[in-house]
């Protein structure tokens, strides 16, 4: 309690409240660009952290932190380009409300579902830190198999027009995925005795060229003029009170899937926004209209990315082990405060970790002031003159592609990816499945090898792992379920054709 | 005469200049250090740690740029094509050069660099999984000869310096034991300490930063941060192995150049803030100069290249 109160009065100090308002603003804006994300932004605030003390470091890092992971879902809706890699399954249903004049209530829901998946993740990381991570522990290799096989599953959600080139598409992912070096052996592959896709294919300059580049390509094409872009109402307006209490379950489960699936290192947001699209898809009364413009779909993918942050936080503050890449900068700047993240920080450091919480709290709060005062800003700048827009958009996408790595080959990818992209759009092949697949990929393909090798070679052995087993039946479930459903939908559309024949 | 005069000044000037120009004390501007790796990590804690030090003792600022990818190879080949006049250089672990060309065509060899220093190192540490059966290493060893390819350990991935290490070890003592190789130490630790695994191959840092049960460390001496746990060489084996890197750029220094960061390299290694900054991190300071530096990465390249032609094929 004392140190609740001493947490609340450092943040009432004008300059930290300042900071802390101001990363989450700034976390927002580098969110919305495509190719700047949560990583980059962290970075370039971390040798300001080792001027500051603690507190202003921590609530600098939290709110870039949580404002990129929301920033993300603003071009994810508006442009049809996620941000930031975790913004990839809020394009599922964000874009297509955008084209159906909604833009400004997708915005909305998106603001609301980052608020209310931060704060629940917030409150899980408060109650149960050390139980989540001891928890997490129960997660080795055949368990991340089996998680992964069942996100993979939202592939069927995202390509329902047409499964074959949903599942095709798919399979691209996975096959680039496999470029560069096998995670077991260390061989290379596909490289064309190239030194660069040794290195393998990077996500963000695939994912920029794939979606964003594409989209430039496309527009270009299309050549529509300002007047026939469906700019109707890209505004930005909440959705009435009583839509969002009545899709509370989509709202619990998904901050509870991304609060548990940041919990595990070396996932991220990216997959847990996927497996929470799935599973939303599986249980959403709205499910036949995923993919379409539902905002249960826009919820599904942004309340699990920011609930990301709290849970990412609890391996990284309680076993010393960042939930993903940017829990891992953040936890060396720590390091470099003299902070020593681990079991023993919740004793010695008590009065930070109460520090930590509230100020989490306050960002996932300002998110929703930050966003209704932001995305209107954003969305009125999707105004601006086409040709204008679309020169501006190119160099960011290449400024953001190239300040990853410092590589150019990554602007070769972006440009390969991009024309990938459009030969695809054109072919009318959805482009998610194959970003599900690159993601999901390389996850699926190390946790089986490696649970082979703890398993001796013998795959039953993997039906014996309790959770596991568990993932794989309702992989199975959703999967039988889904198949019966095509077949019946099927049957239908020929009856009713049949009907008006006769 | 007066032209001759004016002439010969000005020869004079532009000799003074030159000589100025060419005695100019490096560094006159700021300096990149290239990192291999992504933000984060081991080397970009450390990278960083040394770039603040010695910034303040060459007096210009230094910009640690992250190029990740390819197991530490792409922003290695970035640092050997750069331009060497001592303002890129960089803060490179081992791996990627003593491992990483025997496991891929990498566009460059070790005799692209010129070697400023070493400047930190970890040793290797053997971790077992909190309910592990065994309390020693000569313990694990005789199970494994009895039991072979039943015990698990695990790696931050293939061809990194913990999986060589292991596999040196296991080389030594002729024992099978089945490399689960990981994406970095996250996933690996939080595997171990599930019990997913039976052991560990960390550098020592990772030991008092996860508590981790370390059964040896491959150290010719104990740690201080950990007195109690005992050397291979004391439980009677021969292997030593470490984490280590320091400050490396492209070949073809000016001497000057070369010179200076070297010794500034030194005060970095010397210093209290660096030391206390990696005692954090669980690794030590240790300078290395400019020639040591070579003839240990070609004795590493030799030793490691020999073990992955063996492992990986």
């Amino acid at each position: 309690m004392e140190n609740l109160i001493a947490a609340l009065v450092s943040l009432a100090d004008p300059v930290i409240f300042a900071i802390l308002i101001g990363g989450t603003a700034a976390g927002i804006l580098i969110g919305a660009m495509p190719g700047l994300g949560s990583v980059l932004a962290i970075t370039l605030a971390l040798p300001l952290t080792f001027v500051m003390g603690p507190e202003p470091s921590i609530a600098l890092l939290l709110g870039l932190y949580a404002g990129s992971v929301y920033g993300g879902s603003l071009s994810a809706i508006l442009i049809n380009t996620p941000g930031t890699p975790q913004a990839a399954a809020t394009v599922f249903d964000g874009y297509p409300m955008m084209q159906q004049g909604k833009g400004d209530l997708a915005l909305g829901w998106a603001t609301v579902a980052s608020t209310i998946g931060g704060l629940i993740s917030v409150v899980i990381l408060i109650a149960a830190a050390p139980l989540l991570a001891r928890l997490g522990l129960e997660f080795g290799p055949i368990e991340y198999f089996a998680l992964g096989l069942f996100a993979l599953t939202c592939v069927i959600s995202v390509s329902r027009e047409d499964l074959l080139k949903g599942g095709l598409a798919c399979v691209l992912g996975l096959l680039v995925a496999t470029i560069g070096q096998d995670p077991l052996t260390g061989d290379v592959r596909l490289h064309f005795s190239n030194f660069n896709l040794m290195a393998g294919i990077a996500l963000v300059p695939f994912l920029v060229g794939l979606f964003a580049l594409s989209e430039v390509f496309w527009r270009v094409a299309e050549n529509v003029s300002p007047e026939d872009r469906p700019v109707a109402n890209t505004g930005f307006k909440f959705p009435g009170l009583s839509d969002i209490t009545s899709r509370w379950r989509v709202f619990g489960k998904s901050a509870i899937i991304g609060t548990w699936i940041g919990t595990l290192p070396g996932v991220g947001a990216t997959a847990s926004s996927m497996v929470s699209y799935a599973e939303a898809r599986r249980s959403s009364p709205n499910g036949d209209n995923f993919g379409k413009g539902e905002p249960d779909g826009i919820i599904a993918s942004e309340t699990a990315n920011n609930a990301v942050t709290g849970g990412a936080l609890v391996p990284t503050l309680s076993l010393g082990i960042p939930g993903d890449p940017i829990t891992a900068v953040m936890l060396g700047a720590l390091i470099i405060q003299g902070i020593t993240p681990g079991p023993r920080l919740f004793v010695e450091n008590a009065d930070l970790m109460v520090f930590i919480f509230v100020a989490l709290f306050v960002v996932n709060l300002a998110l929703l002031v930050l966003g209704a005062v932001m995305g209107p800003i954003f969305s009125r700048a999707i105004r601006t003159p086409e040709p204008v827009m679309l020169t501006l958009i190119l160099v960011l996408l290449a400024i953001g592609t190239f300040s990853v790595n410092y590589n150019g080959f990554d602007l070769l990818v972006m440009l390969a990816s991009g024309v990938l992209g459009f030969g695809m759009r054109v072919l009318r092949f959805p482009l998610a499945p194959v970003v599900i697949g690159f993601v999901l990929g390389p996850m699926i393909e190390q946790s089986l090898r490696q649970g082979l090798v703890i398993a001796r070679g013998d795959f039953f052995y993997f039906f014996q792992q309790p959770i596991a087993l568990v993932l794989f039946i309702v992989s199975a479930l959703f999967l039988g379920w889904s198949a019966l459903r095509h077949w019946r939908d099927g049957r239908k559309a020929k009856g009713r054709t049949n009907g008006t024949d006769a | 005469m007066l032209k001759t005069l004016t002439k010969t000044s000005a020869l004079a000037l532009g000799l003074a200049v030159s000589a100025g120009a060419a005695m100019a004390d490096f560094p006159e501007r700021a300096i990149t250090a290239i990192v291999p790796f992504p933000a984060g990590g081991s080397t970009d804690t450390m990278g960083r740690a040394a770039a603040e030090v010695l910034s303040e003792i060459l007096e210009v600022d230094i910009a640690v740029t992250n190029v990740g990818g390819g197991a530490g190879t792409v922003g290695t080949a970035q640092i050997a094509r750069a331009r060497p006049d001592g303002y890129t250089i960089g803060v490179i672990p081992a791996a990627p050069l003593i491992n990483q060309p025997h496991m891929r065509e990498t566009p460059y060899t070790i005799e692209d660099f010129d070697y400023i220093c070493a400047l930190f190192y970890s040793p290797q540490a053997l971790a077992l999984a909190p309910d592990s059966q065994f309390s020693s290493l000569a313990e694990v060893v005789d199970y494994a000869r009895e039991n072979p390819g039943e015990l698990t350990y695990g790696s931050p991935g293939p061809g990194s310096l913990p999986h060589l290490a292991m596999e040196q070890f296991l080389d030594e003592v002729d024992v099978q034991i089945e490399h689960v190789p990981f994406q970095g130490d996250g996933p690996g630790v939080t595997s171990l300490m599930g019990g997913h695994i039976d052991m560990y191959m960390a550098i020592f840092s990772n030991v008092p930063r996860y508590e981790l049960d370390a059964v040896a460390i491959f150290a010719e001496e104990r740690v201080e941060a950990a007195p109690d746990v005992p050397t291979a060489i004391e439980e009677g084996f021969t292997t030593t192995a470490s984490w280590w890197g320091g400050l490396f750029a492209p070949r073809g220094l000016p001497e000057d150049a070369l010179a200076t960061l070297e010794s500034a390299c030194e005060q970095t290694a010397e210093s209290d803030a660096f030391a206390e900054t990696l005692g954090n991190l669980g690794s030590f300071p240790r300078f290395l100069g400019s020639e040591d530096v070579r003839t240990e990465v070609e004795q590493g390249s030799e030793t490691n290249g020999a073990i992955l032609d063996r492992v990986l094929n």
